[in-house]
């Protein structure tokens, strides 16, 4: 820990400020926008706006299926998240607490799943989605989005892992408790900041990707958020007022969702995320 | 036999990984030795495309948009590691509030790289946006620049949004860090009379090396498969006059053409791919014998 | 004999709606095009007035991601009954031939709907794929406010152009919005120049390989096109078409190089706007002032449709007079539909279309053009190298040459 004189204090205050600043105007930007008309947005982007048009919240809602988008986009999130943390969590703890053959080898293979561009997969996914009966539903996306996250959070988590102390799990393991027991019961209680890190950062991916969603789903009931907004974008090019109302609506929830969480989220990256 | 059983525990990841992940990517990266446009039959040319992409028609764009993830690099690496030391540095004098900073620096993390890229190019736009009205506000017009329209200064635009973007993550990750130093070293050195600089610059910072080796690595991967934000901001072509153009943009407009009627090869597209691969692999494997060794010391 | 059984055939439709009702089928359409979900909604209504049982399904995905979309899905075996297809010649359409995902219309549809040209766009292999849905007329957009206000008149040469630029600079107007971001934009400009100055005989020329993009008559316009861009808003290379727009409609500028699409996007954001075409004038009178036109894309026969009877039905549906007056009405665009009124409430269709049937070039080098059919094609380099001489990296005569060099690794004509 450092000790700042009050002068230094004072100079880290503006610095920290600033900062600050620069992270939240153009946020405060974009919310502001979204009161505004097309012509105000253009003419005086950055002066209040002179009414404050609720009606484009309304028209934006109205005009594109957003309840169905949000009903698709939370259930697929919302399940991918899990399904994420159990499996890739299981696959940390059996890296980080067991020695075996080849275990270098299948960190390593993971891993590697950290420089694939996913895109470029895309038809061979298709076709096996194709192949599963699984096109056009949000259980196929859930898998994609699953199978996808494992190589960062399997990173993040391993490191968590390996800081647990090992003498609870000892005498646990002398007391009988089988590894899945002990991961179960005693690890994964323990990691709770470690795994909303990781929930954190699976969110925003997840959440924000209109890729896989466009290629492998077709019908407007199942649209998620990012599809509809890009469609909403091809529709109302110059309607800016509207646009940057379901901006907002769309960011919205992860900010909830952030905001909600932020405490264990900081808790868990300032425990080490990364090592 | 029973002891091995928690290797079941690995075997569902494994699974998906393997099918999802894994597979799709394997069986594309044999599209890399054919010529495919994505539909119909293959023609199978060996190393027909990487003899294009490394020495023939297609060169010149491939090692300039190599060139632009190299220099993307650096920057981002500098943009995030000298700002993020300074401000963990700040953070970690424990002032008040240093919670809800915390919190809001973070935040741009969380919005979608396409909404970022729609913001600042409102904010960047020559005649009306915030930028330059800020320059011209404080006198400093002659700073008032077309960013995403110039050659030389795009680039450089797009590296700061993106730095402006991530910033956060690294502020966090280095105050972890230096939150996680045994106290009683800095203690000590103050007791023998260190200065706060002394302490920060000689204690502190080289118990730093290890997280900022990991950090530059993973920026490093991430890097090199750089695409939504160029494509967000300077469309897939990587204008102007493709000053922008990156790996993952020019295998974008090779493997899906974007607008109109231009051909694609998916089969090109797929050795950009491998190629991109065989940069950022080794870098990866590199960084797992790193931590195991560090782990097997014991830190 | 055709004609009785017509005669025939519309009676029986007409006086027995209840045993002409066709069994209800759901028609998939996947298109890039936003701007079409009401028309779509219309011909749905439409058809049914008929007694058609035909329920219409568009879907729209964005024009960048759409052919990766379609193409997946067609090799997956899931793609919608109709598609829109882009225009030829064209690799993208092309290819959809070549694998047989889209079916031949011929003897299946009565397209004399259409002029040969119309269709032209959408033929290969002496066959025709889609059943056309849009002419764009592209040429030079101005205020009609501002240009009375200083009393400047449409210009007939390049050199009233630029004498007009000039009044309005003089006067603090902005003569001229380029979304100089937007490399498209800059090969259409380049594009609808072309087919005046150096013009439509010129660029037939080149088509046979008798002319080369190096001549001094070509790189005669580029440099005066370079030699234009002071007229251009400051710092035009960092702009957007959506800033364009906003810009034109907002009266802060006086000419635009667009096409007629625009026009809706300018009245939606200011229905009091006045504006007017112009085609690009030519440098001297002896050469004709023409526009550039194109088809924009038609709507294709998956092969693989289980709807095929009602697929066809909207198909033979958009391929008639109606179709392309409601279209034209839904949408404010040229329908590709030949001698339909277009809406007296869109002058500008009205002029553009007038334009279209009388002054449209025969010959081009951008879309729809031969030169667009190979890579690189006139647009990659266009694309790329309008951007480089407005920033002044690569001088006209460089320009020239890049074309000339790209279009010869593959354009026949130019190889021999």
């Amino acid at each position: 820990m450092l000790k700042f004189t009050r002068f230094q204090k004072a100079i880290a205050i503006f610095f920290l400020t600033l900062l600050a600043f620069i992270n939240l105007y153009p946020i405060g930007i974009m919310v502001l926008s979204s009161f505004k008309s097309t012509r105000e947005i253009f003419m005086k982007p950055f002066n209040l706006p002179s009414v404050w048009r609720w009606q484009n919240y309304v028209s934006a809602w109205q005009r594109a299926d957003f309840a169905v988008y949000f009903k698709n986009s939370i259930l697929v999130t919302a399940i991918s998240i899990a399904a994420i943390l159990l499996v890739s969590s299981m696959a940390a703890y059996v890296i980080a607490r067991f020695d075996f053959k080849g275990k270098r080898y299948i960190y390593l293979y993971l891993l590697a799943g950290l420089a694939l561009p996913t895109r470029l997969a895309i038809i061979p996914i298709f076709l096996l989605m194709r192949s599963m009966l699984l096109l056009d539903k949000l259980s196929g996306l859930v898998i994609v989005y699953t199978a996808g996250g494992i190589a960062f959070s399997v990173f993040l988590l391993v490191n968590f892992f390996k800081k647990l102390p090992r003498d609870i799990e000892d005498s646990a393991m002398i007391d009988g408790a089988g590894p899945f027991r002990i991961y179960w019961k005693i690890d994964l209680p323990l990691l709770k900041p470690a795994l909303v890190t990781v929930a954190m950062f699976n969110f925003i991916d997840v959440w924000n990707d209109f890729f896989f969603p466009l290629i492998l789903l077709s019908s407007k009931a199942k649209k998620t958020i990012p599809l509809g907004l890009q469609a909403f974008f091809g529709e109302y090019t110059i309607e800016w007022d509207v646009l940057f109302a379901a901006l907002n609506i769309s960011v919205l929830p992860v900010l909830i969702v952030f905001l909600i969480l932020s405490k264990q989220f900081i808790a868990g990256m300032t425990e080490g995320a990364l090592k | 036999m029973r002891k091995k059983a928690y290797l079941l525990m690995l075997l569902p990841a494994l699974l998906l990984y393997s099918l999802f992940v894994a597979y799709p990517f394997f069986s594309s990266l044999g599209l890399s030795f054919y010529d495919w446009p994505g539909i119909g039959p293959k023609k199978f040319i060996g190393f027909g495309n990487y003899r294009n992409i490394l020495t023939g028609f297609m060169a010149p764009e491939f090692f300039r948009a190599a060139w632009h993830n190299v220099i993307f690099f650096i920057w981002s690496l500098v943009l995030s590691v000298v700002p993020g030391l300074f401000f963990a540095f700040l953070l970690a004098a424990g002032i008040k509030g240093t919670k809800f900073l915390k919190v809001i620096y973070f935040f741009p993390n969380t919005l979608a790289i396409v909404i970022v890229g729609f913001l600042w190019g409102l904010l960047l736009n020559p005649q009306w946006g915030l930028v330059n009205q800020l320059f011209k506000a404080v006198g400093l017009g002659f700073l008032a620049k077309p960013w995403l329209g110039d050659t030389k200064l795009a680039l450089p635009t797009i590296i700061v949004v993106t730095a402006w973007r991530g910033l956060g993550f690294y502020i966090l990750v280095y105050l972890a860090a230096i939150i996680g130093i045994d106290r009683e070293m800095t203690e000590a050195a103050r007791i023998d009379g260190a200065t706060e600089m002394q302490i920060a610059g000689r204690i502190i910072l080289p118990h730093l090396m290890p997280i900022i080796a990991t950090t530059s690595m993973l920026k490093f991967i991430w890097t090199f498969n750089i695409f939504d934000i160029v494509y967000a901001m300077e469309g897939t072509q990587g204008g102007p006059a493709g000053s922008t153009d990156v790996l993952g943009t020019l295998f974008y407009r090779i493997a899906f053409g974007g607008l109109g009627s231009s051909q694609v090869g998916m089969g090109l597209g797929a050795t950009v791919v491998t190629l991109i691969f065989l940069i950022v692999f080794p870098v990866s494997v590199f960084y797992v014998f790193i931590i195991e060794k560090r782990v097997e010391r014991g830190e | 004999m055709t004609r009785k059984l017509a005669i025939l055939a519309l009676m029986v439709c007409l006086i027995s709606p209840l045993w002409a009702q066709s069994k209800p089928a759901t028609v998939t359409i996947w298109g890039w095009r936003a701007q079409d979900v009401d028309v779509w909604k219309s011909v749905e209504t439409a058809l049914k007035g008929k007694g058609e049982q035909i329920t219409i399904k568009y879907e729209v995905f964005p024009p960048t991601e759409y052919d990766s979309k379609l193409l997946v899905s067609l090799q997956g075996g899931v793609g919608p009954d109709l598609m829109y297809t882009r225009r030829l010649p064209g690799a993208r359409t092309q290819a959809l031939i070549d694998n047989g995902y889209i079916t031949a219309l011929d003897g299946l549809l009565n397209l004399s709907a259409f002029d040969p040209v119309s269709l032209s766009f959408i033929q290969a292999n002496k066959k025709t794929w889609g059943v056309p849905f849009a002419n764009q007329v592209v040429g030079i957009f101005y205020n009609k406010a501002i240009f009375d206000k200083f009393g400047l008149k449409e210009p007939q040469t390049w050199d009233e152009m630029v004498a007009i630029a000039e009044t309005l600079s003089k006067n603090k107007v902005t003569p001229f919005f380029v979304a100089g971001k937007e490399a498209w934009t800059l090969a259409m400009q380049n594009a609808m120049i072309g087919v005046s100055y150096p013009g439509d005989a010129w660029i037939g020329k080149l088509a046979k390989g008798e002319a080369k993009f190096t001549d001094p008559e070509y790189v005669a316009m580029l440099k005066d096109l370079n030699a234009l861009k002071k007229y251009f808003q400051k710092d035009f290379m960092a702009n957007t078409t959506a800033e364009q727009d906003v810009s034109f409609a907002m009266e802060q500028v006086a000419m635009i190089f667009y096409g007629v699409w625009g026009n809706t996007n300018w009245l939606k954001t200011n229905p009091d706007l006045k504006f007017d075409f112009f085609p690009v004038p030519p440098k001297t009178k002896n050469v004709p002032a023409k526009i550039y036109t194109y088809m924009d894309g038609s709507y294709g026969l998956n092969s693989a449709t289980k709807n095929k009877e009602a697929a066809l039905k909207v198909l033979q549906f958009t391929a008639s007079k109606a179709y392309g007056e409601l279209f034209s009405k839904t949408t404010g665009e040229i329908t590709a539909v030949k001698d339909v009124t277009m809406p007296a409430s869109k002058p500008i269709l009205v002029k553009c279309y007038d334009k279209m049937n009388t002054i449209a070039s025969t010959n081009r080098y951008w879309v729809g053009s031969p030169f667009d059919a190979g890579m690189p094609s006139v647009y990659n380099i266009l694309q790329e190298h309008m951007q480089s001489m407005y920033l002044d990296l690569i001088t006209p005569e460089e320009l020239a040459k890049k074309l000339q060099d790209g279009i010869s690794t593959w354009f026949p004509a130019f190889k021999k």
